[in-house]
């Protein structure tokens, strides 16, 4: 039994189209199911534990980044297939996992591909693809064996699980490398930022450290604030971890990890 | 059906930017071109470049110097010391490439010298083996010699004590 989670910027007028045309799709293949949709009221957490309850195996989000990392947050310990259909912008992580964006990425649920993937978790809660923190002033304590900090200011660290096509056009190099989110790793990396024109920042070539860890603590002089999936917190202290085999999820063909 | 491919191979970059402090273990590749103090382990290739200062104890399969390194490397395989490379500390290597201008301070072992005296020792040990069989098949031999002459000594001892008892009778 399928149930989609629509995201709440959905019920804009300009994705009226999109919808009744990705519904219209799922109906002919035989792979439509109940809706739920957010709201400031109604979190995915909520929504997938209830459902889950009343047996809904596969659990399709419907929207963005955000949307995946909202759904993840509370997927991360309940036992559901994780599919998506990207609508909107930015949908990188989708992009990362091979399904094209609006109808087409119908036709790969219904190929039913799956992966058992990773997840990060950052204070306790779940994240799919990365975690962003502003690196100033910041010590990393790696395994709890050794401290790395950084010499440069205006640094940011990037804590990957699953290495999405923006971070792979910015790396340089060896950074090119796709991020496995099947290897019981999360890819720690250290970019130096310059200010740029207009208070734009970019990332300086090279200069970027890369370290796999499974286990570590990020430390800051004072609160600030990170962005895991696309969404925000703030705090001063982040406990991540990997968490393996941890979320079964379906993928497509031109999925970064794990190609036949 | 599930497809799981686990061929990545960890590949660690510690930039100019950034400096390690404590025990560095590393499963795979690692380069560094910042700051390591405590000591560094991986089980594939280190490449220490040319800006790196590294005052750690290294242990690695093979590696690559172009920088500083200050404490003991003990690389399983290969070493390789670019021009630029400072080493301050013994070196324990099984095969050493050494570039003019290299700078090294600090005993070298290679292992081939520790390979060719523990095969010394092995033989040693199997020259050894026969003669401590010999020595015990002498001991056993000598045993089962001393039985039958232990017999005699017996029916010696025997015919002396009967005597005695004879003896004794006629004089009463």
């Amino acid at each position: 039994m399928y149930f989609y989670i629509y995201d709440n910027f959905l019920s804009e007028k300009k994705y009226e189209r999109i919808l009744a045309a990705v519904e219209t799709r799922l109906t002919d293949l035989g792979i439509s199911g109940k809706i739920g949709r957010l709201s400031p009221f109604t979190s995915a957490k909520g929504l997938i534990r209830d459902e889950a309850k009343r047996g809904s195996q596969t659990v399709v989000v419907v929207g963005n980044d955000e949307t995946v990392s909202k759904a993840v947050e509370g997927i991360g310990d309940i036992k559901v297939t994780l599919g998506m259909i990207p609508i909107g912008a930015p949908t990188t992580i989708a992009r990362a996992l091979g399904i094209p964006e609006g109808v087409e990425a119908c036709e790969v649920l219904s190929k039913r591909v799956t992966q058992k993937i990773d997840l990060g978790k950052v204070n306790g809660k779940f994240f799919l693809s990365s975690l962003r923190i502003p690196g100033d002033k910041v010590v990393i304590e790696g395994e709890g064996r050794y401290r790395i900090s950084t010499l440069a200011a205006n640094c940011e660290i990037i804590v990957s699980n699953l290495r999405s096509g923006e971070m792979l056009e910015d790396a340089q190099g060896s950074l090119r490398k796709s991020g496995d989110p099947m290897d019981g790793l999360l890819d720690t990396l250290i970019t130096n930022r310059k200010g740029g024109l207009l208070g734009f920042t970019r990332r300086e070539n090279g200069g970027s450290s890369v370290i796999p860890l499974r286990k570590m603590r990020i430390k800051s002089e004072s609160p600030v604030e990170a962005v895991a999936d696309g969404s925000k917190f703030a705090s001063e202290s982040f406990d991540i971890e990997v968490v393996p085999d941890c979320l079964k999820i379906i993928t497509g063909r031109e999925r970064i990890f794990a190609q036949i | 059906m599930p497809i799981r491919e686990t061929n990545h191979e960890a590949e660690t970059i510690i930039s100019a930017s950034v400096k390690v402090e404590g025990d560095f273990v590393s499963q795979g590749n690692v380069l560094i071109e910042g700051e390591v103090e405590g000591s560094i382990k991986t089980e594939k290739d280190l490449r220490v470049g040319e800006h790196a200062r590294i005052s750690a104890d290294v242990t690695a399969a093979s590696a690559t110097v172009a920088g500083e390194v200050r404490g003991n490397m003990t690389v399983r395989e290969r070493l390789q010391l670019e021009p630029t490379a400072r080493v301050f500390g013994d070196i324990k290597t099984k095969d050493l490439v050494i570039a003019s201008g290299a700078v090294v301070n600090g005993r070298l072992v290679m292992d081939a010298e520790e390979e060719s005296t523990g095969r010394a020792a092995k033989v040693v040990k199997t020259a050894v083996k026969p003669a401590v069989k010999t020595v015990k098949a002498e001991a056993e031999e000598e045993k089962s010699e001393v039985v039958p002459g232990a017999g005699e000594a017996s029916a010696e001892k025997e015919k002396e004590g009967t005597k005695k008892t004879i003896n004794a009778f006629f004089t009463r």
